[in-house]
This record gives C-alpha cells, structure tokens and sequence, in this order.
C-alpha cells in the first residue's frame, strides 16, 4: 500500500490561499489504512479548517467527499462532479489520486497529503518502507525482504560494516536489513541461500526511463471496445 | 468572566458522577463509550462555541469496552495539536480519568479549566492568543 501522511495544517490554510469553497476528497483505500485520509481523518481536517474560517472570518465553504479509490477515473470523475461548484479540491489521497482528480477536474486539486513510500502497517500508527519499487524483484533471494528499500545503503550483498547488533549505523532504531536478511532465510532453513552473490541489478525498469508503464497487452481494450464501454457511460 | 461554557463529554459509566457534580455554565455529552469520541466531535465543540472542552472517562485498564478510554487519550492527544496548529491553546482541552466516587477530581478540574479559559478568553476573542 502506499503509505502517506497529513501535511502540517499551516501548509494547507497556506496551500489554499484566497480561495472559499473548498471540498476535501478523501480516499477509503491506502490513505484511509495509514490514518491519513479516510472518512475519519476529512471530517477531522474539515473540522479544523472550519474552525480556523470561523476564528479568521474567512468565510470558507468545506464540503465532503469519500471515494473508495481516487486512484481509478470512475472514482475520481465522481469528486470531480461533486467538485461543480468548488474553488478547489484538497484531496487526501496519495499523489496519485491527486494527479487522477486533476486529470477529469477543471479546477485545481491540491494536495492535503505528504506521500511517502510503499509499505505497511508495522503496528498502529506505525508504517515501515518494504518496496523499492525498482522494477526488477530479488526478494526470492533475499529471505522476503527488500534490500533496496530497506537497506540504507540499497546493498543486494550484505551486510556492510555499519551494521552493529541488529541495528543499522544511520540510527539506532533502524533496523539492518541484512541481519532480518540472515534472521530470515535462518528460519526458513535456507542460510545457504547467503553464500550466493547477488550479481549487479537490471536498473533499466527503474526510474532511470522517466515514468514507468506496464502494458499488459491481454488486457488493453481495442478501439471497437473502448467505443463500447464509452457508450455505456 | 463568569459565563464560561465548558463541555464535558463523559461515556455512559460516568454520566451520573458527571451529572452529580452540578457543573455550572457546562453542557455533557454523554457517549455510550470514550471510544466513540473522535477528533471531528471535539473540534465542533469548539466551533459551536465551547470555551473550553473535558473528556472524562473510568480509568485506563477499567474501560468496560476495554480501550475506550486509551483510544480518547489519543484522540485528545491529537485535536491538541490541531488546535495549537490553528491558533488555539491546547489547554483548552483536558481529559480526566476518575472512577464514579471520585466527583471531586472533575470538579476541581472544571475550575482549573474555568481558570485557564479566564485566562485566555472566549473563543470570539482567540485571535488574541496568537
């Protein structure tokens, strides 16, 4: 999941500057799992920002809005139709439901999140990176844990000399990705696994290209179908 | 200033201990539990015109949903920051956990809050804070 947190409010009374009607789209997906922008986390910001008008007389309109995904058109067409008489939308999806809004929006969509990383809930109220996003998976041979993100120094051998009792010499509250490495393939009865060397990375489907797209051509839809699905919207 | 407002939002347990304190200038809201509490509640409070806002509940570990009442410390924790961010004092805002026979901590805070809203004035008058 992506995993992302609220930006300071004073950044966002800062963000939204002159403008009046503001509707705070929410996203039910990763953003509402990371306590970030869910139902719960929109009605909280609309609160606060009303509140803040209200002391200011600023005047502002807040409106709400929750979608399951702000990641998919269908989604985000739907905050956008609600968007019809907003000066702005603030959404509290990631990045990417910010970019999908303001595809099918024709007013601004701002940002109400910080997006982070891909990863995961270690406990509540606590996310750990666990994706590097780099295109080009080794996890079969590193234990099921990704060295690139993991590792402060991204080492596919490891671990290096800055690793001291578990811990990583970045900060003692990082772990070393490569003792969990050993630690794991330990419990999986697969330590030999460590006496392979991991040979240099395929970087190419990593963001070295610009923008990444995968096409899986089974799925794409021919013209005659898109014109089809069009018609049935 | 005499006319304070202070709301109290209280979990059904502590409804009557609440009730019996005879809290002038309060208003309560009673939650079937604390854990029902969330930040946008306390936040409306304010915006309705609360000049200062307490959450009382039983006490940590006597919950009888179990972590009502941790769950409101956080929350209390957090609408804290969100005033301080906006303007408004976070001394604003106290949560207390008493058991039923103990009324005399909610009263002597309710007059320690009296004090810090005297202090810092009515909602109308925040700007001054900053």
């Amino acid at each position: 999941m992506i995993i992302a947190e609220r930006k300071p409010i004073s950044e966002i009374i800062s963000i939204i500057g002159n403008n009046k009607k503001i509707l705070i789209a929410g996203c039910r997906s990763c953003a509402s799992v990371c306590m970030a922008g869910g139902d719960r986390e929109v009605a909280t910001l609309s609160e606060a920002l009303g509140l803040y008008s209200d002391l200011n007389s600023l005047g502002w309109e807040i409106s709400e809005i929750s979608k399951e995904r702000q990641c998919e058109k269908e989604w985000a067409r739907e905050i956008a139709e609600e968007a019809s008489s907003a000066d702005v939308i603030l959404s509290l999806g990631c990045g990417v439901g910010v970019q999908f809004i303001q595809e099918v929006s024709g007013i601004p969509v701002f940002p109400g999140l910080n997006t982070s990383n891909m990863g995961g809930p270690e406990e509540q109220g606590i996310y750990l990176e666990k994706c590097g996003g780099c295109g080009d998976c080794t996890l079969h041979l590193t234990g099921g844990i990704c060295p690139i993100a993991r590792c402060s120094k991204s080492m596919l051998n490891g671990p290096c000399g800055g690793s001291q009792n578990g811990k990583c010499e970045i900060n003692p509250d990082t772990q070393c990705a490569w003792d969990a490495i050993y630690q794991n393939l330990k419990r999986l009865n697969c330590l030999e696994m460590l006496s392979e060397i991991i040979p240099p990375k395929n970087w190419i489907p990593s963001r070295s290209g610009g923008p990444r797209k995968i096409i899986r051509k089974e799925m794409v839809l021919s013209e005659d179908e898109k014109k089809i699905k069009e018609g049935l919207e | 200033m005499n006319d304070c407002s202070i709301l109290i939002i209280c979990c059904e347990k502590m409804k009557e201990t609440v009730e019996r304190a005879s809290l002038e200038n309060s208003a309560v809201l009673a939650l079937p539990c604390l854990g029902r509490i969330d930040e946008a509640v306390i936040l409306r409070a304010f915006r309705k015109g609360a000049d200062a806002v307490i959450v009382a509940g039983c006490v940590e570990g006597n919950c009888k949903y179990n972590s009502g009442n941790y769950q409101a410390r956080r929350c209390v924790n957090e609408v804290r920051d969100i005033l301080e961010e906006i303007g408004i004092s976070g001394e604003r805002l106290e949560i207390l956990n008493l058991s039923p026979n103990q009324a005399v901590d909610l009263v002597n805070l309710f007059e320690n809050m009296k004090e810090v809203v005297l202090r810092l004035g009515h909602p109308d008058i925040l700007g001054a804070e900053r």
